[in-house]
This record gives C-alpha cells, structure tokens and sequence, in this order.
C-alpha cells in the first residue's frame, strides 16, 4: 500500500522527467536529454518508458553498456513487446553482436501468425509487397536481416532475400538511378539508392564501388572496405583492380581490424564533438574506440582536432604521429599532419609528409595545393608552379576554377617571387577521399 | 613593403570609401562568432541578452563597420614637396634598427596604423555605458600605445635581421629616389591625406592611368605584398575578436578554433580583392608625382633579393605584432566588458 502510494506520488515527476529529457533530445540538447533520461528512469525502474528512453538516448550517445543494460531491464519488463525486442536487435546489430540481433528479429518474427511466418518465409516474391504492407514489422525484420548480412560479407545470401521480399526488382537498374541522383539528393537517400543498386546488380562493379566510397566518406569503414573490396573484384579492368586494392590500403587502413563497436563509437564520438560541442564525451568515445582498435586511426585524426582546437599544437602533432604508428600507409593522416605543420610553419617536416600524401593518391589535388604552399615559403617556386599547375588543371577538369590560386601563380610567373604565400583552397572532387 | 605601412593604411581607408566597394555588414551571431556579409543579418543572428546593468539601449553586441578599417576624418593636405624628408643615419657604424626604421617612415607610419586599427576597438556612441567606455578607451590607449607597438614590431623585426642584406636595403634608402619614395610614403601615412586620397579615387575611373603605369602598380603591390598583408591584418582582427568575445561570452557553446579560423579565412578572402583594388588606387595616389622611371626603379628595387627579404621580413613583424595586440586588447576589452553590455548597433553600410 506504502509502495503502491509511494510509486503513485512519483508519477507526476517521472512523467516531467521523460517530457524533458524527450524535449531536450527534440531540441538537440543530447546530454541534457540523457541526464534527464536516467533520472527518469532511476525514480521509476518499472517504467517501460522510462527504462526504453534511457536506453535508446544512452545507444544514441554511445554510452553502450548503459544501453545494454536498461535494454535489457526492458525486455525484462516486456518480454514479448514488439518494440523492445525490435530495438534490442537493432542495437545489437549497431555493436556487432549479430548473432543475438539474429535472435531478436526470430522473436519478432514469432509474434506473428504461423500462416503468416510461413508466406513470409516461402512465400513467392509477388506476394511478398503486399505481405509486408499488411504487415510492416515484417519489412524491418528482413530489412535488418539483409543489413547483416551484408555487414558479415556475405552478399550474394543478402541479394537472395532482397529479391525474394522484394525489397528489389530483378529487372529494374538501380545503378542507373544511384548514378543519376548521387551528389542531388540527401544523404539518407544516397545511402538507399546505392545501397539498393549493390543489392540488385551484383556485376555493377562501379556502383558497388562508389557505395563502398560512399560509406568510407560517412565513415562506416567496415561495410565501406567490402563495398569496395567487392566493386575490386567484380570489375574487369585491371587497372580498376589496382586502384581498389590501393584506395582499401590507404583510406580504409588494409586489413588492419576495426571492430562494429569501434566503428559505432568513432561515429557517435564525431558527432558528439562537431555538432554537440561535447569535448569529454567525444574524448573518452574516441579512446574507448583506440581501445578496442588500436590501428584504426580515425578517432587518432580526431584526438589531434580536439588538442589543436584546444591549442595544444604539439599534443595534435604528437596524435598524427600515432596514428602514423599503426597505420603508417594512411593517406589522410599523412595530408593532415601535412596542412598541420605547414600551418605551424614547420616547412620541411610539412613538404615530407604532403609529398607522402600525394605520392599515396596522385589525384589529391587539394594536398597538391597544401604542398605547393608549403613549397612556395621555402622558396621551391619551381615545385610550387608545377604543382599548382598540376592542381589547377585536375579541378578544371571538374569544373573547378580557384581563381585566386590561378591568379596567384599568374602573378608569381609574370612577376617572380610575392611576399605572401599562395592560397591553398581545398574543395571536394572525388566521392569517397573527402571526410574522415 | 617596406614603406607601403601607408598603402595599407590609407588603401583600407578607401575601401571603406570607394564607392566601388560593395556594402560590408559585421554582426555577431548566437554563437559568438563575427559575420561579414554584403547583406544585413537576419533578426535572428541578434541574440537579446537580459542587461548586466541598467541600459537605455537594448542590450547587444558590437558596432558594425563597413570596411576593415575605419574612414578617418578628411582634413586639409599638405603637398608631398612640404614633407621633410626622413633623417639620414650617421655615414658610419653600425645601423640601428631605429635609424633603420626612422630614414623609413616605419616608426611614424606605425603610429598612424596602430591609431587607426585602435579606432576598431572603440564602441559607438551610445553603444556602451559611459563608465565602460572610460574603461576601453583606458585599455585601448595602453595595448595600443605606439611606443609599446613599435617595440614589439621591431624585436620581431630582429629575428630575422641580416646586415648584409640590410647594408643593401640602406643604400637604396638614402639613395636620391628611395629618400623621395620614402617622403611620398611617410606623407600618405598622414591621414590628413585621407580626403584627398578619397577624391582621386574617386576620380580614377574617368582618369585611368596609363597602361604602363597601371602595371607597375600592380607589380609593386605584388612584390610588396601591401594588400596581401592587409587582408591578413583583417582577418586577425575578425579571429581576435571572434576568440575574446567566444571565451567572454555567457553561456551557449563557443566557436571551435577552426570555426574561427574558418571564418577568418572567409573574411580575408571576402576584403581580398577589394583591399587590392582600393591598394591599387592608394598607391596610385601616393607615387603620382613619380616619372613611369622612377617608379620603374622603385619597383625593380622591391623585386631584388633585397627588397623581397625587408618586405617579407616586415610583413612577419608587422602581422606578429598586430595579431598580439588584436588579441591582447580583445580579450581585455571583453573581459572588462562582457558582450551583453554592449549595445545592439543597426548594421550601417559606408
């Protein structure tokens, strides 16, 4: 009767706490949301809400174990809820534990009609559209299924169920269509439209490939390297081959292990850190993603972003050189550390690790520009003009004029030697080598 | 560069004037962070902060300008033959950078620059309440204090001396054309020249230079780098103050230092090409009593090995010393006076 009182008097503040931490998630205000969260759920542990809340903002901030924990406090509460045996699998597929994932989408699964669970299974695909229409939960199993499938390599068992679910038409070119909107539309969308045509056309060694691009400049490196370790190997051209082989060594680490986890952070940790402003949360993200995998040097690039926005100059030298450690073919941790110590003013140090960079990616015509720059204060205006010029006619060829850079080196050629030093501009030209 | 403290001085000031110099907005957003923009802000770039202290006016930010550098009040100008030529050092021993600096205007052009970027510093009229604006305006005159600059300038300076090359620099100085090149400077530098200079600006449109006159202007802006520095002098303005005001302000998250130097670099590239052609206009302006010769000679002397090292070595203690200043004053000002008491300016164009 006491407790019963007692858990009655809590209702209205639970109910305050989960109002705010909802309203503070819905105004971007991440952390406010996840203290709010917990206090919610620590005054109501039997609150399904309360408990689910908790979980899903402690997964969005990847506060994992937190996560897990109170996903599982749900199931607890609610075994057999459609919804927290959904998001338990959806986590588990975020953290790699796939097998688990597995399990959860089963139980789903087994929440509906046997008849149901039979046409879904072997069902002939025509019914299939209509099956999932009248029955949604049943797209997001299969949806999830084909996710990790794909995540464990395994690609042809993932277009089996896409064509069989119809979640893709045999006859119809995605790769087309990924072709025609790639670079117009949204990234979401991006996402969708290669992912589909990767799904559809397993012979659409370009498409294939661009996804794989696609994904390592959103940083999911994982799916990114069998994207394009795939797109490598089903392309006739050897040079093509060459060009895969070399963009998995230097922009996606080789065969150095990232884990689900580590990747998961290493996304979560970079939101945090540019668009929450959360520094010690990003931090100690990224180190738990050094943590579970040392050679992969994403978190390392943000670690030395984090000292230099701090500024400590040698701390972020210091993190380049690393992660130079574990991965001393990584093309982008080479331009980084690059710009950094020209930035610094440290000019041979710079020019070794700018050649490095463009030696590694000879289409690098933004790190062309940082070289440049870096040889022009040292006085190497030869070097300087033939790079800007390499540069300067790469970008044209995508449409790209940079007229001060071409200004600059017109009035360098006419004049000789300025008092300043060349802009060095650094647009974005080829899908899949412009973010980390 | 060596004497172009003036050019960059009074170019900025007829950017600030040329009527062909687009509008120029400065606004400070929710963020912290200094906007330069053709256009006004929007309503909701003006954050509105509760009062720290009763103000008749609503409480804001900082003034907005149109140009980098303020346009000083026009005065009469005395012609360039009335100007005294800059001393002559003693024939013999050793060169000090004083006498280096006093035969070429820098110390009295530094004056005039340090005086007129201090202007930036000083809220509008009504902008601050009057016990605050004792406190910039005490603030302003010590870090902004021509001895203190001067000082400053010239240690940096002396970094990177090299006495054979500035034996070199000083024959061409008291050279008969590098004294009248460095009395024409100097008298630019006044800015009682600044009226006049803003008349033949104008006027330069239906009476282009020649050709050939043209060109070497242009070659001695290059070679000098005299609207390359004040681009870079605009743009550490805008990272200053943007840092002082971030680090200031209350509450809200603050500008990363690459947001910042993000938008420097936004900034400079944004007054670049005005600060050239109103550079080009000045220079115009300040050697106009110069035969095509003798400014042929003067812009061959700037291209030597020479003249590049003195320009380049005094674009660096230039840049140095006012990016310390901007920073020392900025975050003094805004320490003493957080951004909420500063009054909401409407954006103005010039």
């Amino acid at each position: 009767m006491l407790a019963a009182a007692a858990i009655a008097a809590d209702r209205p503040a639970v109910g305050s706490e989960l109002e705010r931490a909802k309203a503070a998630f819905a105004a971007g205000r991440h952390v406010e949301a996840l203290d709010a969260a917990r206090r919610a759920a620590d005054s109501a542990p039997a609150s399904l809400p309360a408990v689910l809340l908790r979980a899903s903002i402690a997964e969005f901030m990847g506060e994992f174990d937190e996560a897990a924990t109170y996903y599982g406090k749900a199931t607890t509460l609610a075994p057999n809820d459609p919804d927290v045996i959904y998001r338990n699998a959806s986590f588990a597929v975020r953290v790699g534990a796939y097998d688990r994932a597995l399990a959860n989408l089963d139980r789903l699964l087994r929440l509906h009609p046997w008849p149901i669970r039979w046409l879904f299974a072997w069902g002939p695909s025509r019914i299939q559209p209509a099956l999932v229409t009248q029955y949604p939960l049943l797209v997001q199993i299969v949806q999830a299924q084909i996710d990790i499938l794909m995540e464990k390599g395994d690609l042809a068992r993932a277009r089996t169920l896409a064509l069989a679910h119809g979640i893709v038409q045999p006859d119809r070119n995605y790769c087309n269509d990924a072709r025609g909107k790639a670079g117009q539309v949204s990234s979401d969308e991006t996402f969708h439209i290669f992912r589909l045509a990767a799904l559809a056309q397993p012979d659409a060694a370009d498409c294939i490939w661009w996804y794989g691009q696609w994904l390592t400049d959103e940083g999911f490196v994982r799916l990114g390297r069998l994207m394009v370790a795939e797109g490598t190997r089903v392309t006739p051209s050897a040079g093509n081959k060459a060009s895969g082989a070399a963009y998995l060594r230097v922009r996606l680490g080789g065969d150095r292990e990232v884990s689900k986890r580590a990747e998961q952070l290493f996304l979560i940790a970079r939101q945090r850190y540019l668009r929450d402003g959360d520094v010690e949360g990003a931090t100690r993200l990224f180190e738990e993603a050094m943590r579970l995998s040392p050679r992969f040097v994403r978190p390392y690039h943000y670690r030395a972003q984090i000292a230099w926005d701090g500024g400590d100059d040698t701390g972020a030298v210091t993190w380049l050189e690393r992660a130079l450690q574990v991965d001393p073919e990584s093309w982008r941790t080479h331009r980084n550390l690059g710009r950094l110590l020209g930035r610094l003013e440290r000019f041979p140090a710079a020019e070794t690790e700018l050649t490095t960079a463009v030696g590694l990616f000879g289409d690098d015509a933004g790190g062309r520009l940082a070289l440049a720059r870096v040889l022009y204060a040292q006085g190497k205006y030869a070097e300087y003009a033939r790079e800007t010029s390499a540069a300067l006619a790469f970008f044209k060829r995508y449409g790209q004029e940079l007229p001060e850079t071409r200004d600059f080196l017109a009035r360098h050629e006419r004049w000789g030697p300025g008092v300043g030093v060349p802009p060095a501009p650094d647009p974005p030209v080829i899908m899949g080598w412009n973010y980390d | 560069m060596t004497e172009h403290l003036a050019v960059l001085v009074v170019a900025a000031a007829l950017a600030a004037a040329s009527p062909a110099s687009a509008e120029v907005h400065r606004w400070i957003d929710a963020d912290g962070v200094i906007n330069y923009s053709d256009r006004a802000p929007q309503p909701s770039a003006h954050p509105v902060a509760p009062a720290a202290e009763p103000a008749a006016e609503p409480p804001v930010v900082m003034a907005t300008v149109a140009a980098p550098l303020a346009v000083p009040a026009p005065a009469p100008i005395p012609m360039p033959a009335a100007i005294a030529t800059p001393a002559e050092p003693a024939p013999s021993g050793p060169v000090t950078l004083d006498v280096l600096f006093e035969l070429t205007g820098t110390k009295r052009q530094l004056a005039g620059l340090t005086a007129r970027l201090a202007r930036e510093f000083r809220p509008a009229k009504g902008q601050v309440l009057a016990p605050a604006q004792v406190t910039i305006e005490r603030i302003v005159a010590r870090t902004f204090h021509p001895d203190t600059v001067y000082q400053l300038a010239k240690e940096e300076f002396a970094r990177g001396l090299d006495r054979a090359k500035l034996e070199a620099k000083l024959r061409w100085l008291r050279s008969p054309l590098g004294r009248k090149v460095a009395a024409l400077e100097i008298a630019t530098a006044d800015p009682e020249h600044d009226r006049e200079l803003a008349e033949f600006g104008a006027t330069v449109a239906a009476k282009p230079p020649s050709e050939r006159r043209r060109q070497l202007v242009e070659r001695l802006d290059w070679v000098s780098g005299a609207s390359d520095v004040s681009a870079d002098v605009t743009a550490a303005l805008s990272s200053s103050v943007t840092r002082a005001i971030a680090l200031n302000a209350g509450g809200g998250r603050r500008p990363s230092r690459r947001q910042i130097e993000s938008q420097a670099e936004e900034v400079r590239a944004g007054a670049a090409v005005t600060l050239r052609q109103a550079t080009i206009v000045s220079m115009l302006y300040t050697y106009r009593t110069l035969s095509d010769e003798e400014l042929e000679r003067y812009v061959e002397f700037e291209s030597t090995e020479v003249g590049r090292w003195y320009n380049a070595l005094l674009r660096r203690a230039l840049l140095t010393t006012l990016t310390r200043t901007f920073d020392e004053t900025a975050q003094a000002v805004f320490a003493a006076v957080p951004p909420d008491r500063w009054a909401r300016a409407t954006p103005t164009a010039r």
